[in-house]
C-alpha cells in the first residue's frame, strides 16, 4: 500500500504545482478526450511524446513515479489480454476455440495498452501535483455553470471534500486498527483467500462503526457553527488564473492541430 | 524478558520524496519486571518506539532484542505471533479495536488468535472482564452499546487476556473520567507487582510518571534526551521545564516553595513526600 501513488499529494514547488488546478483538470479531461483521436503509430508516438515530455519536464520523483504507477500496469495488463484474444480481424496467427490472436487483435490491444497507460500516467501526475483540496475548488469552479440548472454545485463540492479530506484519516485509522488487531494475533498475510477476507472483518467493523460517528460529529460540528448549505459564501482559497495557464491551454491547442495533421 | 534496542533509526516512507525520519539511534534497555514511562511531545516518536516492541514496524537500521528474538530489517514478517502474544500492547483510544457482537467474544478474540481453545479464551475472557473492573452483566452485551470508558475496559481486556509479559499502554486513561484513571493506573502497577509484568507506558500525565514508574525515557525529535529514574529526571526541573515536559503537581509546588526560602535537599515526586519534607520546616517556623 504505501508504494501505490494513485491520488496522492506529494508536496513540491514546480511548474506543474504552480498551474491553476482549473487549468490541470481542463487539459487532464481533454488528454483523456483526444487521445481517442490517435489512431496510428504516428499519432500514437506524438501523445507518448507529450506524455513523456510533461513527466520529464515536471521534475517529480521519476524512479518514484513510475514505481508507484507499476501496480496498475499489471491491472490493464489484464484488460489488454482480454482484447488480445477476443478481437479478430486480418491476419489470424493463432487460435484455440473462442480465442485467437489476429493482426488487428494485435494492433487494437496494443493500442488500447497504450491509451490506458497515458491516461493512468496524466491522471497520477495531476493528483501528484495538485492539493486534493484544490481539486475541490477547482471541480466547484468548474461546475459553477450548472447552477443556472439548479444543480446542488455547492453541496457537491462540499461533499468532494469532505470525502477528499478523509482520505488520509481514514488510511492511518485503517492502519491503526490493523496494528491492534495485528497485535491481538490476527495475521493479515497468513492462509488461503478465505481467512485473509475474514481477517479483515475484525478491522472493517470498527472502521464502519468509527466513520459513522465521525460524520455525526462532523454535522453537529458544522451545525453548531451556523453552517448552511444555501448559503452564499465567501472562499479561503482563491484561484488565480495566470498567463501560463492560458499558455498551457494554448499549447494542448497546438497539440490536438499537430495529432489531427498526423492521424489517418 | 529484557528488551533492548541498539542503534535503532526508523524512517517512514523509505525510499520516496516524502521520507521522514521517525526515530535516530536509539539506544536503550528496559528491564524485565521493570515499570518504563515514556513521554515526549507528540510526535517525538513514541508511537514509532512501540510499535518497535512487538515487531509492527522493523527498524530500518539497528537492532531490536526482545527476549530471545532479534529483530532487524531482514526479519521476515512469519513466525511474529509468539513474539505478538508476549507483548500485549494496548494502543490510545483502544476502544477503536472492539468489532464482536459481545463484550465476553471480544475479550475471547485475542487468546483465540493464539490457538486457545473458544471456551477456555471465553473463561479467561470472564475472569479479565473482573479485573478491569466490569460487572459480569455485561458478558453478553454488545460492546457499542457501552460508555466510552467501558469500552475502554473491555478493550484493555482483551489485551490482558492473552497474558502477555510485557504490557505496553499508549496513554491507556487519556479521556477517562478521574476514577476510572485511578482504578486503571491502580489494576497495572498491581499486575506490574503481582505477575512481575514489565509495563511500558507512554503517557503525557506526569503525576503517573512520579507515582509508577522506576524508569523513565524522555524522547525528543527522535531521538532519546534522557534515560533515567522518574526522581532524577524530576530533580533538574529547569531541564525538564526546557524540554516542555512538566513536572508532577508536588514537584511544581516544591519548586514554587524553595523560590521563597523553603529548603528543599530534593524534590518531592509526590504528595506525601513533599509534606514530609515540609512539616519539620513548618513546625520550626511556628515556634
Amino acid at each position: 500500500m504505501d508504494k501505490m501513488i494513485l491520488g496522492r499529494y506529494v508536496p513540491g514547488n514546480t511548474w506543474l504545482y504552480r498551474l491553476d488546478p482549473r487549468a490541470k483538470i481542463v487539459i487532464s479531461f481533454y488528454f483523456i478526450g483526444i487521445i481517442f483521436l490517435a489512431n496510428n503509430l504516428w499519432s500514437y508516438g506524438v501523445m507518448i511524446l507529450f506524455t513523456l515530455g510533461i513527466i520529464a519536464f515536471s521534475e517529480v520523483d521519476q524512479k518514484f513515479f513510475f514505481k508507484g504507477v507499476r501496480p496498475l500496469f499489471f491491472l490493464i495488463l489484464i484488460t489488454v489480454l482480454f482484447q488480445l484474444f477476443l478481437t479478430r480481424g486480418g491476419t489470424i496467427y493463432w487460435q484455440f476455440g473462442p480465442f485467437a490472436i489476429s493482426q488487428y487483435g494485435l494492433t487494437s490491444s496494443l493500442y488500447v495498452f497504450l491509451r490506458f497507460m497515458m491516461i493512468i500516467l496524466i491522471s497520477t501526475l495531476l493528483t501528484l501535483t495538485t492539493q486534493p483540496l484544490m481539486i475541490a475548488d477547482a471541480i466547484e469552479y468548474l461546475l459553477m455553470p450548472l447552477k443556472k440548472l439548479h444543480v446542488p454545485v455547492d453541496q457537491i463540492a462540499l461533499m468532494i471534500s469532505l470525502a477528499l479530506r478523509f482520505v488520509p484519516t481514514l488510511m492511518d485509522e485503517t492502519l491503526a486498527i490493523m496494528n491492534a488487531q495485528r497485535a491481538r494475533g490476527v495475521d493479515f498475510s497468513e492462509g488461503g483467500l478465505f481467512k485473509r477476507i475474514k481477517a479483515l472483518v475484525p478491522v472493517l467493523i470498527p472502521l464502519f462503526v468509527n466513520t459513522f460517528s465521525r460524520a455525526g460529529d462532523l454535522a453537529v460540528a458544522m451545525e453548531s457553527r451556523g453552517y448552511n448549505g444555501d448559503a452564499p459564501r465567501s472562499r479561503y482559497r482563491v484561484l488565480h488564473w495566470h498567463r501560463r495557464d492560458t499558455g498551457a491551454l494554448v499549447f494542448m491547442a497546438v497539440l490536438t492541430v499537430i495529432l489531427i495533421l498526423v492521424r489517418k | 524478558m529484557d528488551i533492548t534496542f541498539k542503534n535503532v533509526s526508523y524512517i517512514y516512507d523509505m525510499n520516496t520524496p516524502i521520507a521522514n525520519l521517525g526515530l535516530k539511534n536509539i539506544n536503550l534497555t528496559i528491564q524485565s519486571g521493570s515499570y518504563t514511562a515514556i513521554i515526549g511531545h507528540t510526535g517525538s516518536g513514541k508511537s514509532t518506539l512501540l510499535q518497535h516492541l512487538n515487531a509492527l514496524l522493523k527498524p530500518s537500521e539497528g537492532t531490536v532484542v526482545i527476549g530471545d528474538r532479534t529483530i532487524t530489517n531482514q526479519t521476515n514478517n512469519k513466525n511474529l505471533k509468539p513474539l505478538r502474544k508476549q507483548v500485549g500492547i494496548v494502543f490510545q483510544f483502544a476502544e477503536h479495536q472492539l468489532f464482536e457482537e459481545t463484550v465476553g467474544k471480544d475479550i475471547a478474540f485475542g487468546p483465540m488468535n493464539f490457538g486457545v481453545s473458544e471456551s477456555e479464551s471465553l473463561e479467561i475472557a470472564r475472569e479479565m472482564l473482573q479485573t478491569v473492573g466490569l460487572e459480569d452483566k455485561y458478558f453478553d452485551v454488545s460492546p457499542f452499546d457501552l460508555s466510552g470508558g467501558q469500552m475502554r475496559r473491555v478493550a484493555i481486556a482483551g489485551v490482558l487476556a492473552l497474558k502477555p509479559s510485557v504490557l505496553v499502554l499508549d496513554e491507556p486513561t487519556a479521556g477517562l473520567d478521574p476514577k476510572s484513571r485511578r482504578e486503571m493506573m491502580t489494576l497495572f502497577a498491581q499486575l506490574q507487582k503481582e505477575q512481575q509484568l514489565t509495563i511500558i507506558l507512554v503517557t503525557h500525565q506526569m503525576d503517573d510518571v512520579a507515582n509508577y514508574a522506576d524508569h523513565v525515557i524522555v524522547l525528543e525529535k527522535g531521538q532519546v534526551i534522557q534515560d533515567t529514574t522518574p526522581k532524577a529526571l524530576f530533580n533538574q526541573p529547569e531541564f525538564v521545564l526546557a524540554h516542555g515536559i512538566g513536572l508532577p503537581k508536588a514537584t511544581e509546588f516544591a519548586v514554587a516553595l524553595k523560590a521563597q526560602g523553603f529548603e528543599m535537599s530534593e524534590l518531592p515526586m509526590t504528595t506525601a513526600a513533599l509534606i514530609e519534607g515540609l512539616t519539620p520546616q513548618l513546625e520550626n517556623k511556628g515556634k
